[in-house]
C-alpha cells in the first residue's frame, strides 16, 4: 500500500465536514474521488497533501514517495512567465530544466507559450500550465483536484491521454477529485463516493476494465448510469455483480 | 485647437500653473506684490542662476540629496530586516510589533531635541532622523504585503517542498513587493520632509539651510527658490521609483496594466 486512510475526519468549526473515511491505494493505481459539491473531496486532497494537519485520524504516506499536486484553480506565480512556473518545482541545472520544461508545456500544448505572463493567459491556458509545473517534477504520488474542469471536451480529452500516458512511464500513483463520471469511469482503476452529511466513504468500486479502454462503449455507459443511480441514493437499481463494499476489491 | 487641448496629456494640466505665474510675474513688474515679500518669478530664477554660477547651489543640492539617500538606505534596510521578520513570523511579531507601534505613534520630528542632544548637531542626528522618518512607513507595507500574500500561493510553494527561507525568498517577498515599493514611496516622501527638518535644525549647508538663510537675510527669494528645488527634487526622485516600480509589477494584471 503506497497510501494509507484511516478514519479519516475533518471539522470545520461547528460544522463537521468528513467523518470516518477509510481507504487505501496502492501503488501505481488511478483512484477517482467522486462526490457532490461541497462534500469535502478537496478537504481530503488537502489532507492527503499534508496542506492541512487539523484533521482527524491517520494518514500514512511512506516518507520517499514524493507527492505532486494540482490544484483547482491554476495558482500560478503572476511574477513569473509560463515558463519560469513551469520549472519553479525543478532543482539543479537551469538550462536542463527549462529543456524539460519546454517538453512537458509542449505536450500541454502550451508551446508557443513559455514567455507570457500569467495575466496575459485564458483560463483554460493558465490550467494547462499549472498541470506541466505539476507533471514536470514527476511526482511518485500525484493528487489532482479537478484538473481538467476549465477546459473544452477536446482538450480535456488530449490531457486524460496525457495523464495515462505518464501514469504508464512513471507508474505514478493517482488520485483524482472529479465531478465528471465519464473521465473517472475512462480513468480509474477505482471509483470512491464520498456521500452523507458529513460525507463518508458510500462506495468503494473497482472499475475493472482493461485499458486501453473506449470512450463511449457500452460497459462505462452501464457503469455510469450505476453510479448515476447511486448518486440520487438509488441503492436497488444497482446492479452489485459489479460492486465490491468499501475497502474490499473485486 | 480645442479638442488638442482636451486630448493632449500635459497641455491642460499646464495651463493653470501658466496663467498663474504670468500674473504673478505681472503684478510683482506693476508693483502690487511688493518685492521684499514675495519677489517677481525672473527674480527667484536669477537668484538660482547666480547661485549656480559660484558653484554654492551645486553644493547645497548635493549634500542634500547625499543627507536624504544616506537616511533613506539606512531607514529601508531596518525596515527590511523587521518587516520581513514580523510578518512572517507571529513570534516576532508579538515580540516586536507592540514596541514599533508605540514608537510609531511619536511624532518623529519630536525626536528631534533628543537626537541633537544624544548627538549633537552634525550629520549622524540628520541621518538618523530621516532613517526614523523613512522606516515606518517602508516598515508597515512590507508587514501589510507580507500578510496580504494569498494562503494559495503559500501553499504552492509548501507543494514544492519550500519552506523557511526558501519560502520567503521564492514566493512571499515577489508576492510582497507591489506593497514594498508603495512602502518606498512613501518612505520616500517621509525622507523629504525629515531632510528638511533635519536642516533647519542646524546645518551650515544644505537645501534647508538655505531656507534658514534666506529668512534671517530677509531674503524671499532664496526661500521661494530652494522650496523650488525641493519640489523638483522631490518630484525627480519619485519619477525614479515610479520608473523602477512600474518596470518590476510590469506582470501584475490591474486595471492600469497596459
Ligand atoms: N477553510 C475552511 N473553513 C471553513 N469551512 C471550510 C473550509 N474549507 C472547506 N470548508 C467547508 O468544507 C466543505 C467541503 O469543502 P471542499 O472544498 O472539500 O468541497 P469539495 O467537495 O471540494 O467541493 P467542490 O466540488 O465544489 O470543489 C464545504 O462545505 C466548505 O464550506
Ligand atoms: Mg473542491
Amino acid at each position: 500500500m503506497t497510501l494509507q486512510v484511516k478514519a479519516l475526519g475533518r471539522r470545520f468549526g461547528e460544522k463537521q465536514v468528513l467523518q470516518q473515511v477509510d481507504f487505501s491505494v496502492g501503488k501505481g493505481e488511478i483512484v477517482s474521488l467522486l462526490g457532490t459539491s461541497g462534500c469535502g473531496k478537496s478537504t481530503v486532497l488537502r489532507a492527503l497533501a499534508g496542506l492541512d494537519s487539523d484533521y482527524e485520524g491517520k494518514i500514512s504516506i511512506p516518507s520517499d514517495q514524493r507527492v505532486g499536486f494540482i490544484f483547482q484553480e491554476p495558482r500560478l506565480l503572476p511574477w513569473k512567465t509560463v515558463l519560469a512556473n513551469a520549472t519553479f518545482g525543478l532543482k539543479g541545472d537551469r538550462k536542463e530544466n527549462e529543456e524539460k520544461a519546454r517538453r512537458y508545456l509542449e505536450l500541454v500544448g502550451l508551446k508557443e507559450a513559455e514567455k507570457l505572463y500569467p495575466r496575459e493567459l485564458s483560463g483554460g491556458m493558465a490550467q494547462r500550465a499549472a498541470i506541466a509545473r505539476a507533471l514536470v517534477t514527476e511526482p511518485d504520488i500525484l493528487l489532482l483536484d479537478e484538473p481538467f474542469s476549465a477546459l473544452d471536451a477536446f482538450t480535456k480529452m488530449q490531457l486524460q491521454e496525457l495523464l495515462l500516458k505518464i501514469w504508464e512511464t512513471f507508474g505514478t500513483t493517482i488520485i483524482l477529485v472529479t465531478h465528471d463520471i465519464d473521465e473517472a469511469l475512462y480513468l480509474s482503476d477505482r471509483v470512491l463516493l464520498l456521500q452523507g452529511r458529513p460525507s463518508t466513504l458510500a462506495k468503494d468500486l473497482k472499475i475493472a476494465l482493461t485499458r486501453p479502454r473506449s470512450r463511449g462503449s457500452a460497459a462505462l455507459g452501464k457503469w455510469k448510469e450505476d453510479i448515476l443511480d447511486l448518486l440520487e441514493g438509488k441503492e436497488q437499481t444497482y446492479d452489485y455483480s459489479l460492486v465490491t463494499e468499501i475497502g474490499q476489491k473485486a | 485647437m480645442w479638442k488638442k487641448l482636451r486630448t493632449h496629456p500635459v497641455l491642460l494640466g499646464s495651463l493653470l500653473p501658466i496663467v498663474l505665474l504670468a500674473a504673478w510675474e505681472i503684478l510683482s513688474r506693476a508693483g502690487v506684490i511688493p518685492a521684499y515679500q514675495l519677489p517677481a518669478p525672473s527674480a527667484i530664477l536669477s537668484t538660482i542662476i547666480t547661485y549656480l554660477q559660484d558653484g554654492s547651489l551645486q553644493d547645497h543640492v548635493l549634500l542634500t540629496v547625499y543627507r536624504l539617500f544616506v537616511g533613506f538606505i539606512i531607514g529601508t534596510i531596518a525596515a527590511i530586516l523587521l518587516g520581513t521578520l514580523v510578518g512572517y513570523s507571529e513570534l516576532a511579531e508579538r515580540f516586536f510589533d507592540p514596541l514599533i507601534q508605540a514608537f510609531r505613534s511619536i511624532p518623529s520630528l519630536a525626536w528631534v531635541p533628543l537626537f541633537i542632544l544624544w548627538m549633537g548637531i552634525g550629520e549622524t542626528s540628520k541621518v538618523t532622523l530621516i532613517a526614523v522618518g523613512v522606516f515606518f512607513p517602508v516598515y508597515l507595507n512590507i508587514v501589510d504585503g507580507i500578510r496580504g500574500v494569498d494562503r494559495k500561493l503559500i501553499e504552492v510553494g509548501r507543494m514544492y517542498g519550500l519552506d523557511g527561507v526558501a519560502l520567503v525568498r521564492r514566493i512571499i517577498l515577489p508576492a510582497s513587493l507591489p506593497s514594498f515599493l508603495t512602502g518606498l514611496r512613501s518612505g520616500l516622501g517621509l525622507g523629504w520632509m525629515f531632510v528638511v527638518a533635519a536642516e533647519i535644525m542646524g546645518a551650515s549647508q544644505g537645501l534647508g539651510y538655505l531656507l534658514i538663510l534666506g529668512q534671517n537675510t530677509y531674503a524671499p527669494d532664496v526661500i521661494i527658490a530652494s522650496i523650488f528645488l525641493f519640489a523638483l527634487l522631490g518630484k525627480l526622485t519619485d519619477w525614479v521609483l515610479k520608473i523602477i516600480q512600474k518596470r518590476s509589477l510590469h506582470w501584475q494584471d490591474t486595471a492600469l496594466a497596459k
